[in-house]
């Protein structure tokens, strides 16, 4: 087993094979253990890393590191601390969606993206941010010349003056405390809430209930539910629930590096992007390519090990991964 | 689950059997060589033992014959990978005491599968 800390919290992860990077990230619903068949073929020409993400798997259950950016950060802090700058990145569902956003912000860090049954959802355009009133605050001890309560004020400042704004601000509320003053109301809510259309679809954040719905009976829902039992269930509901806002369908409109999405045609769990996701992320000659495996669900990568193997490695070495195609096994015969 | 030592000089491929075999639930053990592999045995004390042919310091048959001398290891049972095509290799090593061979190369999931049936053949548990 191999794992590095983060600020005390222990990340799982497994690495295999010599070669270029290729990191791995899970979804919603197992571990870095349903990446194993992908390493193992991956192993000959490239070093693939799988992680499990917070809360999952044998990574820290930390509740205050279950959010959606909070794993975002991760990857990069995982990418850091094991001196990989740059690499391939393979996501799926929850993963897909973390490796487009880290794609985003790090475009030179990442040379291509497979999003794998990734989280597209038709959602209005982010609404532009509103400051919030300026509150006014009981003069009972002066003027207040600056609020605290705005990270915009602090950037800029030095240490020693934005300390010495915090403890006036610190020392004027234990007044306020002290003469029985109180507090100002909060200034009321000026955005809307965030839309969060994946929350709405899943019937149920329980991962073990989600797995039993969304995957066929056998052995790989079976090795499944052992890495889903070994979630926080919290974490699952958590990241879905931080997913509020989260447009993977534009921001994979703006990812830099190439882009091939992967999904199931039978994937219940979510949805196959349709006909206005797949122009509008292709685009522009934007670098963005999809493909359905027929007959899958929401696990290619284990329902049809071979085609979805053959289908990474080919996108992984592809001179232009756009034309990345599936191959059958019987082409091959016929030639 | 089973405890495997593998002797395999290529590290690419040793690490592949490694990672396939104990994430199949095996407690794995690796040798660069036949030398280690007749070194760390009588201290394992493998269910199985997994070899290649052609090692430096010492071959998989040499290592064979070396590992089926020794008191605690002469019912263990020993698999060969050979390279696909080499007849002559796999009659050579099943004449040294290997049980069985695998040709290289090979799939992790056959891999899997034929560990499997030989513990199960040897009666090890959690095969």
């Amino acid at each position: 087993m191999s794992a590095l800390t983060i600020e005390q919290d222990l990340v799982h992860y497994e690495a295999l094979g010599r070669g270029r990077p290729v990191i791995l990230v899970h979804g919603w619903l197992g571990s870095w253990r349903y990446w194993i068949p992908a390493m193992q073929q991956l192993s000959g020409k490239y070093r693939s890393y799988a992680l499990d993400l917070w809360g999952f798997g044998e990574s820290a259950k930390e509740p205050l590191r279950y959010g959606f950016e909070e794993q975002v950060r991760l990857l990069n802090e995982f990418m850091e601390r094991l001196g990989i700058a740059k690499a391939a990145l393979v996501g799926h569902g929850l993963g897909a969606a973390i490796v487009t956003r880290f794609a985003l912000q790090a475009p030179d860090r990442v040379s291509r993206v497979m999003a794998v049954s990734p989280p597209l959802f038709h959602m209005p355009p982010a609404p532009e941010p509103v400051e919030p009133p300026n509150t006014p605050r009981p003069e009972m001890f002066g003027p207040i010349p600056f609020r605290v309560d705005t990270e915009a004020e602090t950037i800029g400042l030095r240490t020693e003056e934005m300390n010495a704004r915090l403890r006036a601000a610190f020392e004027r509320e234990a007044q306020r405390l002290a003469a029985g003053i109180p507090a100002p109301e909060p200034p009321a809510e000026t955005r809307p809430p965030l839309p969060n259309p994946l929350r709405e679809r899943l019937e149920t954040v329980d991962p073990v209930a989600l797995l039993t719905r969304h995957a066929d009976p056998g052995p790989n829902l079976d090795k499944l539910l052992v890495e889903v039992r070994k979630a926080d269930p919290a974490a699952v509901a958590q990241t879905i629930e931080t997913m509020a806002g989260v447009d993977t369908l534009r921001e994979l409109q703006r990812v830099q590096p190439p882009v091939l999405a992967v999904y199931g045609s039978e994937d219940t769990m979510l949805p196959a992007p349709d006909s206005d996701m797949l122009n509008a992320l292709r685009a522009d000659g934007r670098p963005f390519h999809a493909i359905e495996m027929r007959g899958l669900r929401h696990f290619p990568m284990l329902d049809d090990i071979a085609a979805f193997n053959r289908l990474l490695m080919d996108f992984l070495e592809a001179a232009d991964p756009t034309r990345v195609t599936i191959k059958e096994r019987w082409e091959r015969r016929v030639r | 689950m089973a405890k495997i030592l593998i002797a395999e000089d290529e590290r690419d491929i040793r690490d592949l059997i490694e990672f396939t075999l104990k994430y199949a639930g095996h407690e794995v053990f690796k040798a660069r060589n036949g030398a280690e592999a007749v070194e760390m045995a009588p201290q394992v004390k493998p269910d199985l033992i997994v070899l290649d042919v052609r090692m430096p310091r010492m071959t998989g048959y040499e290592a064979c014959r070396q590992l089926k001398a020794h008191d605690e290891l002469k019912d263990t049972p020993i698999v060969f990978l050979s390279a696909k095509g080499q007849q002559s290799e796999m009659e050579t090593g099943i004449d040294a005491g290997a049980y069985d061979y695998i040709l290289k190369p090979f799939a992790p999931d056959t891999l899997i599968r034929r560990v499997g049936e030989i513990l199960a053949k040897f009666g090890v548990g959690g095969a």
